[in-house]
């Protein structure tokens, strides 16, 4: 007989037990390719997005401008040049264009924003964004002084279509440059940092703006496939010579690399527990089915199977379910993943958490990657070959006669006496018979609360490592900047908009300290700005504040890493973040200018010194902010003496923040400030959070569908085996519903024991993780890109987020013996007591 | 009045297109105390009989009473209720629960009919000690030897005090000395307390025991005579 032949057969002998089978195996093969397609997915339109909008595949600069883009590193726009690169093979289209920082100005209103200047008839070639236009029209050659803006910088503003603007800047040549143009298009790109702070202009005005005649800072080349870029990039460089630089995507849009990096390596930590978990699951299931046939092997070896042949048919076995197991995974997970790629995966109510990441949008476009699936399929083919093998090989050492018994040890021990001494109660009889039932055969009872407890603790864990992540966020830019709560005029964290002013911090204050939960407040002046030095000019959010009552609410003093901290004694000095002072080329000590537009829209400008530089490890801190006192301030912004922007407000305990915002507003209510937590204070700090919680959804849905299916399969084949038993029980007058019973307690008490597992094993792992901290040294570079995070990850463990993931699973579990003890209890005596 | 009584009863299965007549026209009483034996080769409707009468099968056609109860005409659950209160069986293969102790076994059935706490337990040991398993109360089946499984489950079988025993080859998987106690044992209960047993065998050493012998052939009464073992029993 054919080993195959035979193994086919057994397949199919028991079309149950194989089912469930490949169920297991391929609903869990398709939900990792399903996983690994969404982040796919993400990381593609990320950078797809990213170079297709604004960066294009790859720029030929100046040598050296990357690194200090000063305007007159801008090269000569040589259109031989330029000719010679199109004429290049894979080479789609080049298009020059000047790019420089400016301060936007509306009214009464402005913000600092990119200025990039395109040539109207090349940059479509190139980049897209012209396709994102939602209002009025895009630039066209011949254009004069046009505008396109994003959407979001026009709402800022209180601009639109037709408006005029005025742009002020430092020219190439140190001269003030600034000129006016007419808003003639909005984009809406769906990417927060393109739609708040990206303007465009004609070429030609942008070059008449920032002094840059003849010039160009940068010629932006699409080409046929972004996969080329790196073997064009040396195909160039050895055309252009060494007095250029080319630079492919990756250099050019770094911390979106590091943040696609980033996401894929925690996209590897949950797809390998995701795997650990299908792989105990799957391998339990098969575990089962091939345990419950020792009586069969034992048969087989009777009758002279040796034993290398029973492990060669349980293997031809595996092989096969494998093997099916691959095709339906496939089918299914590709189907799913891939047709969802085609219409998208629309996460409407996390729009504004996506649209934060660069390149993102709410619509997710699932992606298959067949080198992927072939690895998930490799993997989960192996996990259903390698479990069967242990049971085969245990029933082949055994004398056939004991296995003909069924073995599973439970004849060879006894059990002990004590236990039955105690007394039968009415109910008590069921979940006796349950408890013992499940002991009867311990080695499946510990797979599959080995299941039900690796999943929940690696969920416990996840979950403890995010919030612990989230709590350093939230603790840093809360520390950092905006305190536990602000409060402001109407309005006035919208726009930013130097006329809405508090005119009486006083009363504020003498309001806010009647509070017991408030441990200090600080007046504060907060305005956008521009700030240059010799040779760059950067956006600013300038703050004045008072040295030492700031110091109370917020910690930036901490974070000084030369000079020092305001004081009454420097009324010219500021306090500016390292990355800012980087890009200004300053050193400490030295002189910069601050400009900002006034409440009535004319401009005004002061010089400071650098007093201290801090460095928090963030990104938006250390390149935005700037602090000088609130007098200067006042003097800068033209506003009355005691007149001030924000109050920033520390509260003893960050969790009474509702409490006390809810308070104040009913005691301000009177007047025209309002109360902002830190929640809308950190948008951003908040939709991540929610984001995560996305992702942890999905893991949290694999680990339930295994669990289920985990328990579901052990509490069928313990049905299954004791077929005749509950016939017995029925013969003797046993009700169905008391059977009924009988299952759903032993799954009551596989969950138990599994949850209580799950807890302690996630528990342990958060304790160790707490004393020591998880180092993402690797990614230190990414976590400075989020607001507020550093390196090292403190988990944090909170009960009030994971006892309903604990309790869905728990009833989950129960559920999934539903199945298995409605076919128990609607067994028909007579052919249960004959079922062998 | 019959404790049991049958009438015209016929069994028929079908299994894909063939069609087995497992017993026709059978009509048969059972009085209150009867030591009673079924027997006949193997297929002759021994084991359908005694699964019709326990209502764990249901006729083809025909009825059966257990005392003025027509069970064809009962619901599943009144049938369940049926057997917890009147019928005790006897397996083969023993079929005790194997997660419960001797005493448990036995103390089941009467957990089910809401017997107390205090009185299951004592009419549980005392049945036990009338079988002579007082001393392994506590043990589990599978630390019994197969007489000795057997004996509990005629202990489980009484101890609810049903009206009728019904034992389908209870002596099949025993060696010819445990068979014998086992048999000298049911004989005695039905004795001293008037338990009516109706068992299926083809054990002549059963034969030799019974009072009334009932002989199956291919599904039909072939012959009812008084059994070797009659006498001074309650039967007829």
């Amino acid at each position: 007989m054919k080993l195959l032949h035979l193994a086919a057969r057994n397949v199919l002998r028991n079309v149950r037990r194989s089912l469930i089978t490949l169920a297991s195996i391929s609903l869990s093969l398709a939900s990792l390719i399903f996983i690994w397609g969404f982040i796919d997915g993400i990381n593609e339109q990320m950078i797809d997005n990213s170079t297709r909008y604004i960066s294009g595949h790859i720029q030929v600069h100046q040598q050296g401008f990357h690194e200090d883009k000063a305007l007159y590193k801008a090269m000569r726009d040589d259109p031989r040049m330029r000719a010679r690169l199109a004429a290049l093979p894979h080479v789609a289209a080049v298009a020059p264009r000047v790019e420089g920082k400016a301060l936007l100005s509306g009214s009464d209103k402005s913000r600092g924003v990119m200025v990039v200047g395109v040539d109207p008839a090349l940059e479509p070639a190139v980049t897209t964004i012209d396709r994102a236009v939602v209002a009025g029209r895009y630039l066209r050659p011949g254009d004069g002084d046009t505008i396109v803006l994003g959407d979001k910088t026009a709402a800022a503003l209180g601009l639109g279509v037709g408006d005029q603007v005025v742009l002020i800047t430092q020219a190439m040549d140190g001269s003030l440059g600034a000129g006016r143009y007419r808003v003639v298009g909005l984009f809406d790109s769906g990417i927060d940092v393109l739609d708040g702070s990206y303007v465009f202009l004609p070429l030609e005005a942008a070059r008449e703006l920032f002094v840059l005649w003849d010039r160009a800072t940068a010629w932006v080349v699409r080409l046929e496939q972004r996969s080329r870029a790196e073997g064009m990039v040396r195909q160039m460089s050895a055309v252009l010579g060494p007095q250029y630089e080319v630079l492919d995507w990756p250099r050019l849009l770094p911390s979106m690399v590091q943040m696609v990096r980033f996401h894929e390596a925690v996209t590897y930590v949950v797809l390998l527990i995701v795997l650990v978990v299908v792989a105990i699951g799957v391998g339990n299931t098969i575990l089962m089915a091939v345990m419950e046939r020792t009586r069969e092997f034992g048969v087989m070896m009777a009758l002279g199977t040796s034993q290398a042949q029973i492990i060669a048919v349980v293997v031809a076995e595996s092989l096969l379910l494998g093997l099916g197991g691959l095709l339906l995974g496939n089918a299914l997970g590709v189907g799913v993943t891939g047709s969802l790629g085609e219409t998208g995966l629309n996460l409407g109510q996390y729009t504004a958490a996506m649209e934060t990441m660069p390149g993102l949008s709410g619509m997710v476009y699932p992606l298959v990657r067949w080198d992927h699936v072939a690895l998930l399929s490799m993997l989960v083919f192996l996990i259903s070959l390698i479990p069967p093998l242990y049971p085969a090989w245990r029933a082949a050492r055994l004398a056939p006669v004991q296995a003909i018994r069924g073995l599973t040890g439970e004849s060879a021990r006894a059990p002990r006496s004590r236990a039955s001494r105690s007394r039968l109660t009415g109910g008590g009889i069921f979940w006796k018979i349950a408890a013992r039932g499940i002991l009867r055969n311990p080695r499946r009872a510990v797979l599959t609360t080995g299941a039900t407890a690796f999943g929940l603790a690696a969920f416990l864990f996840l979950y403890a490592f995010a919030d612990g992540f989230f709590e350093q966020m939230i603790g840093n830019s809360t520390g950092y900047l905006t305190g536990d709560l602000q409060v402001e005029r109407q309005g006035f964290r919208d726009e930013l908009s130097p006329g809405l002013v508090i005119t009486d911090p006083d009363v504020v204050l003498e309001r806010l300290r009647s509070y017991p939960q408030v441990r200090a407040a600080a007046p504060r002046i907060k305005v956008q700005a521009m700030v240059s030095s010799p040779t760059a000019t950067e956006p600013l959010l300038l703050h004045g504040v008072v040295p030492q009552l700031e110091q109370q609410v917020t910690v930036l003093q901490r974070a000084l890493i030369a000079g020092e901290y305001l004081s009454g004694d420097l009324p010219r000095g500021m306090v500016v973040g390292s990355k800012l002072m980087n890009k200004l080329g300053l050193e400490l000590g030295e002189k910069l200018v601050v400009t900002v537009q006034l409440a009535d829209g004319s401009l005004g400008s002061a010089a400071y010194r650098v007093v201290g530089v801090f460095k928090t490890g963030n990104e938006l801190f250390d390149g935005s902010l700037g602090l000088i006192g609130l007098a200067p301030a006042q003097a800068l912004l033209g506003y009355g003496n005691g007149e001030v922007s924000t109050i920033a407000v520390a509260l003893r305990d960050r969790g009474q923040v509702s409490e006390v915002v809810s308070g104040l507003r009913r005691s301000l209510a009177d007047t025209s400030y309002e109360v902002q937590s830190w929640e809308q204070l950190l948008p951003v700090v908040v939709q991540m959070i929610d984001l995560t919680k996305l992702d942890f959804y999905v893991v949290l849905g694999v680990v339930f569908a295994v669990v289920a299916m985990g328990v579901m399969n052990t509490l069928l084949m313990s049905v299954l085996e004791r077929t005749r038993e509950f016939g017995v029980m029925m013969a003797m007058g046993t009700q169905p519903w008391q059977i009924l019973r009988i299952v759903i307690y032993e799954s009551v008490i596989l969950g138990l024991a599994g949850i209580a597992a799950g807890i302690l094993m996630g528990l342990l792992l958060v304790v160790y993780y707490q004393g020591q901290g998880m180092n993402l040294a690797a990614f230190a570079d990414i976590t400075e890109a989020i607001p507020g995070m550093t390196a090292t990850v403190y988990p944090l463990l909170m009960p009030a987020h994971v006892w309903l993931p604990t309790l869905v699973l728990f009833l989950t579990g129960v559920l999934a013996a539903l199945y298995p003890a409605a076919r128990a209890a609607r067994l028909e005596p007579v052919r249960a007591i004959r079922h062998v | 009045m019959s404790l049991v009584r049958i009438e015209g009863l016929s069994k028929r299965y079908r299994q894909n297109s063939i069609v087995v007549d497992a017993l026709s026209g059978i009509d048969l009483h059972v009085g209150k105390g009867e030591f009673l034996s079924l027997v006949g080769p193997s297929g002759s409707g021994k084991t359908t009989l005694l699964n019709l009468i326990g209502g764990l099968d249901s006729p083809t056609m025909g009825h059966i009473w257990i005392g003025d109860q027509e069970i064809g005409r009962l619901s599943k659950s009144a049938l369940s209720r049926l057997r917890l209160q009147r019928i005790g069986f006897i397996f083969q293969e023993y079929n005790l629960i194997p997660v419960l102790s001797a005493l448990e076994n036995v103390e089941y059935v009467m957990l089910l009919q809401g017997v107390s706490g205090h009185e299951r337990r004592e009419r549980a040991l005392a049945v036990l000690r009338e079988v002579g398993l007082e001393d392994l109360a506590s043990r589990r089946p599978p630390q019994l030897s197969g007489g000795q499984q057997q004996r509990v489950a005629v202990a489980r079988a009484i101890a609810s005090r049903p009206s009728i025993v019904l034992a389908d080859e209870p002596t099949a998987n025993l060696d010819s000395v445990s068979g014998a106690a086992l048999l000298d044992l049911m004989r005695g209960l039905n004795e001293r307390h008037g338990v009516t047993f109706l068992f299926s065998t083809h054990d002549p050493m059963v034969m030799e025991r019974a009072r009334r012998i009932i002989q199956l052939h291919d599904g039909r009464i072939v012959a009812d005579k008084p059994g070797m073992g009659g006498g001074q029993g309650y039967g007829p």
